[in-house]
């Protein structure tokens, strides 16, 4: 179960996201690697078609538009990387932050047999006053933990821009109660930013 | 290198690398399939052959290296390379020491790729080759006969299984064997298996024949080649030429003779003794020795690269101590073969006698066998062989007998004494006292067995040596050892 504690410095954050960070990473970086080698093997079948006389257009095609399909997932991706990985500026917009997390971690929970469904009611939620590190922390670590924990997660806003507190909630599908690391909650709860257990949901609560 | 109809397995579960990867190896002209997972891939190898599978390390439900471990134990035929992204040392040694025929490191950019183009040609290669030992094993399998060859142990199956692979070559073949292991019907049965089969088989012993006659055998002769040569005579080259020519006991040829050879096998021109022209052959050797080759070729008996010429391929051809399981098989043939050209109503050898035959080394091999048969049919008065019709005169008389005792259910225990005492007697050369040391009774305990066998007491059994024994010891009585000779069944 969640619990909140005082006094978790921004060390604290910066220590717990770069470990979030990996293990985010460590679940993406095979869909990375599968965009990569993608781009690569179609390329290569379009450029030795290509080579060849007589080819028709619709032998090529196909493999050229998975490429780029393939490549609009990997900017996805690598936009995600770069975005999460650098620092963030205030105020945060909650819903391109959680399309974030969604970029890298929606194929990885899909390879591995799992789903994350993000809502479109997130694109609501509006932004946050609190400490970016904290908020980008509770989420990613809130995400990941559910992903862990349960084969499917549903992710939806609680409360859109119209309300002074706006909130996510984290559904699990499995009925087991989901468990985020109490140092996680207690380094989100220092920014202002309340994590809550409850049954097998995490509901994420930020200031205006 | 492009292999019609040859099939590759891709089982990788990203469907953006599968569809490009099988494009490519489709325009390469094989014929390929996609696994999504490493399960699915076994089902699929497990229904179909597949000459090679590309499987990526990090699959759903069964991962590259389960998927390896699963062919090895279900001992299904493919040849597996294994795509890793994770390419450390360690899962590239565990791949391919679990079988995998090699591995490919992602990103499989152009360079890889290119890799993997030439990677799988040479993998189908492999398994074809596998394949077809694989399926030569099958038909050789529960075979008891080749050609003129008879055995069903796993070293004459290897012999079958060799002879089938290289008959329908032209190359020369060595067969290595002790004397009367069979080397000319394995001469024989790669002839009779080969395209020359409707050619000439011509054999020469090189032992039995001195020098001058063997060069005229092999070579011919010219008009006046030498003295007494009133007519010229096509050599053994010549006349099998289109077939295969045999040469046994070959380390015994001269050096002079070796070298002419050498030359005919290199040039496939020979020269008649006396003759200026060389003349074509199209001959297949096949020699043979029985000779201890390192040896022969370290004391320069051999020539180092007639040797080579010769042993393209060679077939080591096992003794008959080798094969014991092969005696029963062989026995009952030559049996019924000798049998019947004797017009003779045998039809066994009784348990001794087959107690002797399978325990016997059999240094003569397989010729020995044969000619012991067929003495014992030549011999044999009843319908069953016994152990002295079969065993030789002189191992009987060096006291070589069965080492072991056949007591058949319903016998006494003093039969069952009888009989040990009387093995134990031929054994220790008809010495009662060392009888009775053997066996840790006294040398009276061992006399009074011996007369009462004499005497013809019930279970009693005896032979003439075992008589004239008991009648050279002190105490028997004459009376007893002139029933001696009466042999009891």
């Amino acid at each position: 179960m969640a619990r909140a504690a005082d006094g978790v410095g921004p060390s604290a954050i910066d220590a717990l996201w770069l470990f979030t960070l990996q293990r985010i990473m460590g679940r993406a970086s095979h869909e990375v690697k599968g965009a990569l080698n993608g781009i690569s093997v179609n390329l290569e079948v379009v450029r030795s078609r290509s080579e060849k006389p007589d080819v028709p257009a619709q032998a090529v095609t196909k493999f050229a538009n998975a490429a780029v399909d393939q490549l609009d997932a990997l900017i996805a991706m690598t936009e995600a990387v770069l975005a999460l990985a650098r620092a963030l500026r205030e105020p945060v917009e909650l819903g391109l932050l959680v399309g974030r997390f969604g970029a890298l971690l929606v194929p990885a929970a899909r390879a591995d047999g799992r789903s994350l469904v993000l809502d479109d009611s997130l694109n609501e939620l509006g932004v946050t006053s609190a400490r970016p590190d904290a908020v980008r922390l509770a989420i990613g670590g809130c995400l990941l933990a559910a992903i862990e924990q349960s084969t499917a997660v549903r992710c939806t806003a609680r409360a859109t821009a119209a309300v002074s507190a706006p909130s996510m909630r984290i559904d699990g599908s499995d009925g087991d109660a989901l468990v985020v690391d109490a140092e996680l909650v207690a380094a989100a709860a220092g920014a202002g930013v309340q994590i809550v257990a409850e049954a097998s949901a995490l509901f994420i609560s930020f200031p205006r | 290198m492009k292999q019609q109809n040859a099939k590759v397995l891709i089982a990788d579960d990203e469907a953006a690398i599968t569809a490009g990867l099988s494009a490519i190896l489709s325009d390469e002209g094989y014929d390929v399939e996609i696994a999504p997972d490493g399960q699915k891939a076994l089902e699929r190898l497990s229904e179909e052959r597949f000459g090679v599978v590309l499987a990526d390390l990090k699959m759903p439900k069964l991962d590259g290296l389960s998927l390896l471990r699963e062919l090895q134990a279900k001992e299904i035929p493919t040849e597996c390379i294994i795509i890793t992204g994770q390419a450390t040392v360690d899962s590239a040694v565990q791949a391919m020491q679990q079988g995998a025929y090699d591995y490919i490191e992602k990103p499989l950019n152009a360079e890889k790729l290119n890799r993997l183009k030439a990677l799988i040609p040479k993998a189908m290669d492999k398994f074809n080759v596998q394949q077809k030992n694989r399926e030569l094993t099958s038909r050789l399998e529960g075979l008891t006969h080749y050609g003129e060859l008879t055995g069903e142990s796993e070293v004459m199956r290897e012999v079958y299984q060799v002879i089938d692979a290289v008959a329908a070559s032209t190359a020369s073949v060595l067969i290595l064997g002790e004397s009367g292991t069979g080397k000319e019907l394995v001469a024989r049965a790669v002839h009779s298996k080969s395209d020359r089969a409707k050619g000439p088989f011509f054999a020469l012993n090189c032992a039995a024949l001195p020098k001058e006659i063997l060069e005229n055998e092999l070579f011919g002769h010219e008009k006046g080649a030498f003295t007494g040569s009133t007519n010229e005579k096509p050599g053994a080259f010549e006349m099998s030429s289109g077939g295969t020519i045999f040469l046994d006991e070959v380390a015994e040829m001269s050096p002079d003779i070796q070298v002419k050879l050498l030359r005919a096998l290199e040039t496939r021109q020979v020269r008649r003794l006396g003759g200026k022209k060389e003349i074509t052959v199209d001959i297949r050797i096949v020699a043979a020795t029985n000779k201890d080759l390192q040896k022969a070729l370290a004391d320069g008996e051999l020539r180092e690269d007639l040797y080579y010429r010769l042993a393209v391929v060679q077939i080591d051809l096992p003794p008959l101590r080798e094969r014991s399981q092969d005696v029963k098989l062989l026995a009952t043939e030559f049996l019924a073969r000798y049998a019947s050209q004797n017009n003779k109503q045998i039809s066994d050898f009784d348990a001794p006698a087959w107690d002797w035959l399978l325990s016997y080394h059999w240094p003569g091999n397989v010729r020995e066998l044969k000619n012991a048969v067929e003495r014992s049919v030549i011999m044999a008065r009843g319908e069953k062989i016994g152990v002295n019709d079969v065993m030789p005169r002189h191992l009987r008389n060096a006291g070589e007998v069965a080492s072991s005792v056949t007591i058949p259910i319903g016998a006494t225990v003093s039969d069952a004494r009888r009989q040990l005492v009387l093995r134990t007697f031929s054994s220790t050369g008809g010495d009662p006292v060392r009888t009775a040391k053997v066996l840790g009774v006294s040398v009276d305990e061992v006399r009074r067995d011996l007369v009462s066998m004499i005497s013809g007491e019930p279970g009693g059994e005896t032979v003439a040596p075992v008589a004239a024994a008991v009648e050279a010891a002190p105490r028997p009585k004459p009376a007893a050892a002139k029933k001696a000779a009466v042999k009891k069944r």
